[in-house]
């Protein structure tokens, strides 16, 4: 009787965790929807039905339409929402270990951090023993990207974490720094790299999906794939660390382990988005922030539905890119900054005077 | 039962608790005294499991320095003195964050009936972060409640650790938490609490420990401890120490001073 009463005495309570059930299944048929607009739009009018009338009965696609399905279209979408899905959980798993929803890989520099482990792997890539080159192949990219972003993220961590207690200001302002010198440092390969990869350079400072290929989307699936299932066992930890470091002990989160366990999965998703799209912003703080609005912040449900909302608004932002300055491409990063930006000042206002700046 | 041997804890270069001897038994309240920075949080801190220290903390029969957090956790609740939480989580939520699974933890009877406990019934799905300090301060402790529900678990007593669970509540709510308290000493559970309030520590403990620049001055039974001397040496003030007639609980009235 106890329980019946119990139950009845708070629906909303209930209420809220049904609704984000059903955020999930709205954010699933989003994912769909968009993933069948992003592989219909474009200047080659190949298009989903085409794509299974051609599976199903081997025509409906021209030569060149089934080259630009399969190599062009299909490998941008599979990394759309790899990297869209990775830069949402980075943003969550980066705003529960900093205890604040400012915390994002592009604004406080870990982006930017993968960005120079990548530009170094690329230029100076071709010094290592040939035997190592042929060992790590294509994942050079990535490992100095995670390796980049890794050391971002704990240079951060120590800068502007005291006795568990992270000031907004230093995190933000420690971030430009960061953020600010692998800019530097960037700048100095540029000089150094031979042309060819100059080319491959000044695809980093864009941020776009144009590059995908089968080989980019299997060197950053298991990196992401793991980060994601990773930060979803972390979510009672995160949970817990929202109540402060010494709280999160007192219910019994082994607190430093975590710590670690978090921000070994931030460089990794970082690492590997950025290593084969570049730098892409705000994704890590627009997504999260609309789903704790809707949804709650419980971050058992907050992850999964930030990888879909993710990778949703990753394809969403592309398609406008694509289609926008048509025939050319504007960069994805731009159409994200320019969508996210608002975001974060809508944040930072609404929360101004409370965040102990 | 709660012990600390020959404990010390130094933060930096100041030494905040020096060789400490502390002991609390189930089925009491032992509150903790002393005048500000004597080292009371502190000491309670390092009960916790949260600082370094050295020396030796046993909680029933167990070196605390060998348990893993989560086993800690089955076996003490913590309230800190003030908890800020970082998302628009609700009073429920953070209560149930207390459980052993967390808010996976399907278990929303429990949460309800320690809000309820509390004297918080309805503020279920009100948002933590709009709370008032004292409701904030009622749900935190809600949540160690969810967190060590009953007071003895398989014959060992659970124990909870108050840091100064009184300083932002209006006077009914400190009895209803130092009620609660006291309804879990008599469970069978150890309660040690952190207190500057010296008439509702002599109300409501068992046993006082009275600190002094990080010593223990003295321990023992209220009436032995609150005594002029301890007004004297420790406080630093002339405040005589009296006691009601109908029972022997001492009292200080600060008029006495004027």
């Amino acid at each position: 009787m106890t329980l019946a009463l119990d139950n009845g005495a708070h629906p909303s309570a209930a209420a809220r965790r049904s609704r984000a059930a059903w955020v999930t299944l709205a954010l699933v048929g989003l994912l769909a929807v968009t993933s069948v607009a992003s592989i219909s739009v474009g200047a080659s009018e190949a298009s989903l039905k085409m794509a299974v009338s051609d599976l199903l009965h081997g025509r409906g696609l021209s030569d060149l339409n089934r080259i630009v399905l399969w190599d062009i279209r299909l490998p941008r979408l599979a990394m759309g929402i790899l990297v869209g899905a990775a830069l949402a959980v980075s943003g969550v798993v980066m705003q529960g270990l900093f205890r604040n929803p400012l915390a994002d890989p592009g604004i406080v520099g870990v982006s930017a951090g993968a960005g120079l482990g990548a530009i170094t792997a690329i230029v100076f890539g071709n010094l290592l023993p040939a035997a190592v080159l042929a060992w790590v192949g294509s994942g050079l990219v990535a490992v100095a990207a995670f390796l980049g972003g890794w050391a971002s993220v704990l240079i951060l961590y120590r800068v502007s974490t005291r006795q568990g207690q992270t000031s907004v200001a230093t995190m933000l302002l420690a971030g430009i720094a960061l953020a600010a010198l692998s800019g530097a440092v960037s700048g100095v390969m540029v000089y150094i790299a031979d042309d060819q990869q100059l080319r491959d350079l000044t695809f980093w400072g864009m941020g776009s999906l144009a590059g995908a290929t089968w080989t980019k989307v299997a060197t950053a699936a298991p990196l992401i794939l793991a980060s994601i299932l990773c930060a979803q066992r972390l979510a009672r930890a995160l949970n817990g660390l929202a109540m402060g470091e010494a709280v999160a002990h007192h219910i019994g989160i082994p607190v430093q382990r975590s710590k670690n366990i978090a921000i070994l999965t931030v460089a990794a998703a970082t690492g590997a988005a950025v290593a084969v799209s570049g730098g892409i912003g705000f994704i890590g703080i627009v997504v999260p922030h609309l789903l704790r609005l809707g949804a709650g912040p419980d971050h058992h449900r907050l992850l999964m539905n930030s990888a879909l909302l993710g990778a949703a608004l990753l394809l969403a932002a592309d398609m406008i890119g694509r289609v926008i300055v048509a025939p050319a491409e504007l960069p994805i990063g731009i159409v994200t900054a320019i969508l996210g930006a608002p975001v974060f000042f809508w944040i930072l206002l609404r929360r101004h005077g409370s965040m102990g700046m | 039962m709660m012990k600390a041997e020959n404990l010390s804890v130094r933060i930096g270069r100041k030494q905040i608790l020096r060789d400490v001897n502390f002991l609390a038994e189930p089925g009491e309240v032992t509150a903790i005294i002393g005048p500000n920075g004597s080292g009371k949080s502190t000491l309670l801190g390092a009960l916790s499991g949260d600082i370094p220290y050295t020396g030796r903390i046993t909680l029933n029969g167990h070196d605390i320095a060998a348990l893993q957090p989560w086993e800690l956790a089955a076996m003490r609740g913590v309230l800190p003195q003030s908890s800020a939480v970082a998302f628009p989580f609700t009073a429920l939520e953070v209560v149930r964050l207390g459980l052993p699974g967390g808010l996976a933890d399907g278990d929303d009877a429990l949460p309800s009936r320690a809000l309820a406990h509390v004297d918080l019934a309805g503020f279920e799905p009100r948002s933590y972060q709009n709370l008032s300090g004292g409701e904030q301060q009622r749900v935190q402790l809600a949540r160690v409640l969810a967190q060590v529900w009953s007071a003895v678990r398989r014959d060992r007593p659970r124990w909870l650790l108050l840091d100064e669970p009184v300083a932002s509540l209006d006077i009914a709510h400190q009895f209803t938490v130092l009620r609660i308290a006291r309804e879990f000493a008599d469970q069978g559970g150890g309660v040690v609490v952190v207190m500057h309030d010296l008439n509702l520590t002599a109300l409501f403990a068992d046993k006082v420990c009275v600190l002094s620049n990080g010593e223990v001055w003295r321990t023992g039974a209220v009436s032995d401890v609150m005594t002029d001397e301890v007004m004297r040496q420790v406080y630093g003030i002339d405040l005589p120490v009296s006691t009601l007639p109908a029972t022997d609980v001492p009292f200080v009235l600060p008029q006495a001073l004027v």
